[in-house]
């Protein structure tokens, strides 16, 4: 086999290699997370536990009064994380793909902890602290 | 002069710079408090909100056959952005590309100015002068976010990045399918008498001047994110004669909204994941009608003409402490091919010196997020004599040789 054969076989050997890989991973991906709907109340969102299954790890969290909406995250069986589903770049809106959060718009992504993994946003999405009461969650928009 | 209200004396020159700071930092207060900051503080909502960003990019070159150098401010970009409603926002770029506008070069453009007005949490139209969602650099071309000095030269002269134009488009990203997103956008055509041989479709674009609307494109993508995968396909296709019907007869050519058609089609990969990252591009582009252009306006265009490239980087620091500090140090190989001679009708001579290859190899140094220091080695090697084509994109200007070498150091900023 010729040298240039070879690399052009291996070339595209290792394409199918990783389109087969990439292919299989993004349908991986296609997780759907509900959306409940809320409303403020004293700078509150109060969330049901009822609400939430316990398989479920995600919840977007709509209200009107926000613009933006915003991710709960269960961290544990008690303790959930909030962010705030805009991003720190230019304002627009982030979204979801269950593995962390992405702006389509200049390609900024976020962890479930907020942190930025890749720019160009320079700051990690705000997050509100998140409580219990009784059987139900709040989120403090203070 | 500023005169002290109670003793008409004037005020020294640090009362006068506190009160300059003081009214800014109250201005700046006031006007760049949001929506969420005005919850947060439990004051009544205020929805007008300034955005205020930018990015910049300087870099010295110099060429290894010729033994010379340049230095230049490649380009410095201001972005003011305001939110009129919680569903209505402006968004603005103004660059200033080699540091001044003279006889001798340079370029103050618009780059986008366009209104965007939100449907829903999921859908939002936009309307203005934007940049479509094609190829991975032309909406997202922060200097921070690819390796290099230079944006690959496929998306500059295949996809001819950065590629505004005026229309609407729609915007939207599936909720049954999360990571999808999706657009598809009506913006004006080409301007078919300014194509020329050997840069595809780069010389047709009005960007916003005086453009021709009797002549239309339009352009669609399907973008989708995974994990540590991004995938995306996108199109355009446009007519690029903007005279009247009977006018484009005259000189047999096809007028209307879609008349002599260019297209072009592109689909992107890449992943990011554990410090390694790799993307992949392909594009192609058409003029079926370059044959009846040539014989009308002469200028050499092709028929189709397309791009190609691969690049794999990996970051040194990604499993340091030094991460932690948001510092980066990215070593980085890009590999890629062009060809704009492509299919050349018979009317249309093109020198092989647009047919390149490059390879190019450097390290991307990213001291905090933001702010990059970037140094490569461009090798590259073209079909036939010149490098010619260089003479806009970089330091090379020789006509006389088919493989040059030349080194970038840069530095670039956005926030």
């Amino acid at each position: 086999m010729k040298r240039r054969d070879f690399i052009k076989k291996s070339c595209v050997g290792c394409g199918l290699v990783l389109g087969s890989s990439a292919l299989l991973s993004l349908l991986e991906g296609c997780v759907s997370v509900k959306v409940f709907n809320t409303s403020i109340q004293n700078h509150l969102i109060r969330i049901p536990l009822t609400s939430l299954s316990a398989e479920e790890k995600l919840k977007i969290i709509r209200t009107e009064n926000l613009e933006y909406d915003i991710l709960l995250v269960r961290e544990s069986d008690q303790s959930f994380r909030a962010l705030l589903m805009k991003c720190t770049h230019n304002e627009n809106a982030v979204f979801t793909d269950a593995k962390g959060l992405v702006c389509s718009v200049h390609g900024s992504t976020f962890d479930l902890n907020g942190e930025v993994t890749n720019g160009p946003a320079l700051k990690n999405l705000q997050r509100y602290m998140v409580s219990r009461d009784g059987q139900d969650l709040l989120i403090h928009l203070h | 002069m500023f005169l002290n209200k109670k003793s008409g004396e004037p005020m020294n020159l640090k009362k006068i710079l506190f009160v300059i700071c003081f009214l800014a930092f109250g201005m700046s207060k006031a006007q760049f408090l949001t929506r969420e900051d005005s919850l947060n503080a439990g004051i009544t909502p205020s929805l007008k909100s300034v955005i205020f960003s930018g990015y910049g990019e300087a870099k010295y070159a110099y060429d290894v056959a010729q033994k010379t150098a340049k230095i230049n401010l490649t380009r410095n970009v201001l972005f003011v952005g305001y939110k009129f409603s919680n569903k209505i926002t402006f968004f603005s770029e103004l660059e200033v590309e080699d540091a001044k506008l003279d006889g001798g070069g340079g370029e103050i453009a618009m780059e986008q100015c366009v209104l965007k007005f939100d449907l829903n949490r999921n859908q939002y139209l936009l309307a203005g002068l934007f940049l479509p969602r094609i190829g991975l650099m032309n909406e997202n071309h922060l200097p921070i976010t690819f390796h290099g000095n230079d944006r690959p030269k496929v998306e500059k002269w295949v996809i001819p990045s950065t590629w505004r134009e005026l229309g609407i488009g729609f915007y939207g990203s599936s909720q049954r399918m999360p990571g999808l997103n999706y657009s598809i956008a009506l913006v004006n055509g080409l301007d078919g008498k300014s194509l020329t041989g050997g840069t595809g479709i780069r010389d047709g674009r009005f960007e916003g001047r005086d453009a021709s609307a009797t002549n239309l494109a339009c352009t669609g993508s399907l973008l989708y994110f995974s994990g540590a995968w991004r995938i995306q396909f996108s199109g355009y296709i446009g007519g690029t004669i903007g005279m009247s019907p009977s006018e484009a007869k005259l000189l047999n050519l096809q007028g209307g909204t879609f008349g002599t058609p260019a297209a072009l089609g592109e689909g992107n990969l890449s992943y990011r994941k554990n410090g390694f990252s790799f993307k992949g591009l392909a594009a192609y582009g058409a003029i079926p009608d370059a044959k009846k252009l040539n014989h009308v306006y002469q200028q050499d265009v092709s028929s189709s003409f397309y791009g190609y490239y691969v690049e794999g980087a990996y970051d040194l620091l990604e499993k340091t402490k030094y991460k932690a500090d948001l510092k980066q140090f990215n070593l980085f190989l890009r590999y890629e091919g062009l060809n704009l001679v492509g299919n050349l009708p018979s009317n249309a001579q093109i020198s092989n010196q647009y047919m390149q290859q490059y390879l190019i190899s450097g390290f991307t140094y990213l001291p905090t997020r933001g702010v990059v220091v970037k140094l490569d080695w461009n090798h590259v090697v073209t079909g036939g004599m010149g490098l010619d084509t260089f003479v806009k994109g970089s330091n090379a200007s020789n006509s006389g040789i088919q493989a040059d070498d030349y080194l970038q150091l840069g530095i670039a900023y956005s926030f």
